[in-house]
């Protein structure tokens, strides 16, 4: 072959190489999300799709799903850069509300659909317009295992309803198993966060939490500092599983709790990998049990309401769309029943759309799941409120804790020296 | 040498031997091992992490097929990967042919200007190089990442090249252009040709680097993604799936595997060429 | 000289545009961006040295130099580790050429593909941990644990690096003529003498190099491993700066600062990439 000839068909296969860049010319609606690739959330995304593209021909839904892990990064660069997603999915709290300058308001658009839907409040901006519509109501519950319970003596049928409780669980699971009493099964810390949020909302007043909400409370306050003794505790006394490995959010801990190397999970109560569905099938239906979180030094029927709740996740629209109408068919499909019955059967999801019935739950974990949510669930998330950069680093020293190489007060200095930081930045 | 050591010595360098060898045994370990875990079901690998498949299965190559559609990343890591050798290829040799056989003003400055590219790397410019990506409309563009990867890849081919060529001798140009070549055609017919080595190694070399990286693509493509950074995600869609981590790991390092069976003397001889007096 | 015509420029334009376009001009905004506070949604808001103040006095961005600190001083292992080996296998010890063979082989292995083989084998109940309790040492969690974490992904580093290095010092070793080592044999000299006195001076400029690349490797190529083996975690062990930078401009959105770390790190580099020059200009220049 000629050299002439070897350069023609260079070039030829360069600029066939770069039309493969070039998008199609009918409508494309891009959708991020960073679940769509999970095994269970699939079946719900895909009935979105098709719902919606049967109603609107001509438009082709474009699902991009994300890494999980980069998720918030990404979208970072796609909002740096105004162009990218029509639609994109966030997790509720400060998550999604620090984007909010990216998101297109909702509570006109959505009028309809708003008195049908729960969860609203994670996706609330601070002038009270919603940046996002929720798909699933979400909160942590523990999960255990029952044989481990019996092995260690314990009745599975009454979980552990306050600390000491819970305290006397731990010491005969360690006693006479050779299981761990919880795990944490991943890196990163999230679970750590999600556990100080679950003992500081069994702990605090009313006016407490409301302080938290409003980002007056500091870290080294005294309601903060019992929180953080109590978790302390559980580390001292060697209640956590050993050298949590995995960065993937959920998944080892599941695995560990499956295998009865532990006796309790704090899990998620839909959707996610820790969340019910995904547990039972691993760990096998009828050997789950699900409990409120403790009640910590106050009186657990008093205070039955410990289980909180807000949206889980939501779609929003972003501001550089050209396409936000069909964005807003988009998610109005989204939330609509049909989709939510698709969300619970397959996900396991609890959907945010309230005139669905859940009555078609019935495996014995979704049953408790339902039940605590209709008796014993409040509205918003201690863990939703936490501020992005003190979250960072609450998950950094969670890690320290957890192996004993940090002190609690310094760990609490060391958030509140990021939240004071944040006060002086927001000025 | 060897014939030149005392038998003391002879004892030294059969326990350096030793040693080197436990050595070898860690570099080769973990891509076996990994191997060995990508035959493995879920439930076995939890079992017996670390011994021989009872019943070696192939599944999970056909989940990383079908279900991480691993076939895609790989065909986007292709494609980029060409676009961006074959620029680096391009521009290096152009420069370096003018750099060490042609005499111009600036030419000294410009070639160490160009090797100031390497105080520059990727990290430092993160934020604003995204922003040139994005008003060049190279974002999530494959063809554009190419782009990207050619001009981070060719200041050490450009060294390379320039050093290359100024091994051969200047008589070769001097006497194509007094037979009439165009400055285009002595590079078309005599430096093209001529500098083939050096050009396979760079080829290579830059191969692996545009294979392998993940920082520049993350930037780049939001859609699409390439192989390292698939398997980069794995660990959170997927991370308690340890045997098919595995068995994408094992995809990932596969086209890279005969390159450096086959190739390894000529690499050789590429850092010879780059790093020793010519 | 005969000067050439305007026609000669042309060939060093695709590496010049390349070079303004994607280098210089970043670079220069970067800089410009560093004195801003942006997220990248609204516009950006100048606030002079802020950014640079702030870096002095944030404990995250300290413990990242601390780190950096603490992997360069692992220099030594970096390179005289591939130095031995390297005049080991030009000594011809039985193997050599397996083991060049073999050294090698991690250098065609990305970042990722190593990070994630490793935090396998790392993990609590892994390989490694195994292997360690077959000598009744108690398991360690290698990358979870902040005292060893960093120690980890040193070594893992060192692992995907270390072939390169022999393979440079091995050119370099081909440089010494071997009648100078027959001249000391014959006059007596033995093994150690002959490594000491006469291939590690000798190897000076190579030794130079590799330290050199080795310093930029360090700062530059550890990425990927971070990413994929610890998040940087646990806390902020193995935090190292690309990676906080990452961090800054995507979890946080706060691009302008951001920009200031990455300034600061353009400046340790380009001291270092300024010797790196040098050194290459003494092997060969134009």
């Amino acid at each position: 072959m000629s050299s002439a000839l070897k350069l023609k068909l260079m070039m030829a296969l360069v600029a066939s190489l770069a039309s493969t860049a070039v998008f199609a010319d009918d409508k494309t609606l891009v959708v991020w999300d960073f679940k769509s690739s999970e095994p269970l959330m699939k079946p719900y995304f895909d009935i979105i799709k098709s719902t919606f593209e049967k109603a609107h021909p001509g438009v082709t839904v474009e699902e991009i799903a994300q890494p999980a892990d980069t998720y918030y990064t990404v979208l970072g660069t796609a909002i740096n850069a105004q162009q990218g997603p029509d639609v994109v999915l966030l997790n509720g709290g400060n998550l999604a509300i620090d984007r909010a300058d990216a998101l297109v308001p909702l509570k006109d658009k959505f009028a309809d659909t708003i008195p049908n839907l729960v969860g609203l409040t994670s996706f609330q901006r601070t002038d009270g317009d919603y940046i996002a519509m929720p798909l699933t109501v979400q909160g942590s519950i523990w999960y255990y295992n029952k044989d481990v319970y019996k092995s260690a003596g314990l009745d599975p049928s009454k979980p552990p309803q306050t600390w000491t409780d819970f305290e006397a669980a731990c010491t005969a699971i360690k006693a006479k198993t050779s299981a761990s009493c919880v795990t944490f099964g991943n890196k990163d810390g999230t679970d750590f966060i999600n556990v100080i949020a679950t003992i500081a909302h069994g702990m605090w007043s009313a006016d407490t939490r409301a302080k938290f909400f409003k980002h007056d409370l500091a870290w080294t306050s005294d309601e903060m500092r019992g929180v953080f003794a109590k978790a302390k505790e559980m580390i001292d006394n060697g209640w956590i599983e050993n050298g949590v490995n995995s960065y993937s959010p959920y998944t080892d801990a599941v695995n560990i709790l499956a295998g009865g190397r532990t006796g309790n999970l704090l899990g998620l109560i839909s959707d996610a990998p820790n969340s019910w569905k995904n547990v039972e099938d691993m760990t096998g239906e009828g050997n789950v049990g699900v409990a409120l979180p403790p009640a910590v030094d106050k009186d657990p029927a008093a205070n039955p309401k410990r289980l909180e709740v807000d949206g889980g996740i939501g779609f929003a629209i972003t501001k550089w769309s050209t396409n936000q109408d069909l964005a807003v068919d988009f998610i109005k499909t989204a939330v609509s029943t049909e989709a939510a019955a698709v969300l619970m059967q397959s996900a396991g999801g609890l959907p945010s759309n309230t005139k669905l019935d859940l009555s078609g739950l019935n495996s014995e974990a979704a049953k408790q799941v339902v039940n605590f949510l209709g008796c014993c669930s409040v509205d918003g998330r201690i863990k939703s409120y936490y501020v992005t950069a003190e979250r960072a680093e609450l998950q950094r020293v969670g890690q320290l804790l957890i192996t004993g190489q940090m002190s609690v007060d310094d760990a609490l200095q060391s958030i509140e020296q990021v939240r004071q930081k944040e006060i002086a930045r927001k000025k | 040498m060897r014939t030149l050591l005392s038998a003391t010595e002879r004892r030294v360098m059969w326990v350096a031997s030793a040693i080197m060898m436990l050595l070898a045994l860690t570099t080769i370990y973990p891509i076996i091992f990994t191997f060995i875990t990508s035959l493995k079901s879920t439930k076995d690998f939890i079992r017996h992490g670390f011994s021989i498949p009872t019943s070696p299965t192939l599944e999970k190559y056909a989940t990383a097929w079908s279900t991480i559609k691993i076939g895609e990343y790989f065909l986007n890591s292709a494609i980029v990967t060409l676009v961006g050798v074959f620029l680096v290829l391009a521009v290096s040799s152009l420069a370096g042919f003018a750099l060490s056989q042609l005499h111009f003003r600036f030419r000294r400055a410009i070639f160490y200007l160009l090797l100031t590219g390497l105080m520059i790397p990727v990290q430092v410019i993160m934020v604003p190089l995204f922003r040139v990506v994005v008003e060049l409309g190279l974002l999530n563009s494959r063809v554009g990442l190419g782009v990207v990867y050619g001009a981070f890849f060719s200041p050490f081919g450009i060294y390379l090249m320039t050093s290359y060529y100024s091994t051969l001798p200047s008589e070769l140009v001097e006497a194509a252009r007094v037979d009439g070549a165009s400055l285009w055609q002595v590079y078309w017919r005599v430096m093209l040709p001529l500098g083939r080595p050096a050009l396979l190694t760079l080829a290579i070399l830059t191969t692996l680097s545009c294979w392998n990286d993940v920082l520049i693509s993350l930037l780049v493509l939001q859609h699409d993604r390439t192989l390292m950074v698939g398997i980069a995600a794995l660990r959170g869609e997927f991370g308690a799936d340890i045997p098919l981590i595995a068995s994408c790991v094992v995809i990932g390092a596969t086209p890279v595997i005969p390159v450096y069976l086959i190739f390894q003397r000529k690499i050789l001889g590429g850092i010879i060429v780059g790093s020793v007096k010519g | 000289m005969k000067r050439e015509s305007i026609f000669v420029y042309l060939f060093v334009l695709p590496a010049l545009g390349l070079f303004v376009i994607f280098r210089l001009i970043p670079l220069v905004a970067g800089s410009v961006f560093s004195f801003s506070d942006w997220n990248g949604i609204v516009d950006p808001r100048w606030i002079g040295l802020g950014n640079y103040a702030e870096l002095l006095t944030d404990p995250v961005f300290q413990a990242t130099m601390l780190n950096t600190v603490k992997v360069l001083i692992t220099l030594p292992i970096w390179v005289g580790l591939p130095l031995l080996l390297a005049i080991f296998i030009y000594l011809e010890v039985p193997g050599a050429r397996v083991y060049r063979a073999a050294y090698f082989f991690p250098i065609v292995l990305s970042s990722i593909i190593i990070g994630t083989m490793f935090s396998i084998i790392l993990r609590f109940d892994g390989t490694l941990n195994q292997f360690v309790g077959l000598a009744h040492i108690p398991a360690v969690d290698w990358l979870g644990d902040g005292r060893y974490a960093l120690l980890a992904v040193i070594l893992v580093a060192i692992w995907a690096h270390f072939g390169m290095s022999v393979l440079i010092f091995l050119s370099g070793l081909t440089t010494i003529p071997p009648e100078i080592i027959e001249a000391a044999r014959i006059d007596g000299a033995n093994l150690t003498q002959i490594i000491w006195r006469i291939v590690i001076p000798m190897l000076r400029p190579t030794i130079e190099l590799v330290v050199v690349m080795t310093t930029i490797t360090i700062l530059t190529s550890m990425f990927g491993l971070i990413y994929v083996m610890t998040g940087g975690g646990p806390g902020t062990a193995t935090y190292m700066p690309e990676f906080l930078i990452w961090l800054m401009q995507g979890q946080f959105n706060r691009l302008g600062y951001a920009s200031a770390m990455s300034v600061t790190l353009f400046v340790v580099v380009a001291l270092v990439g300024i010797a790196q020059i040098r050194l290459m200009r003494n092997q060969w220049s134009p």
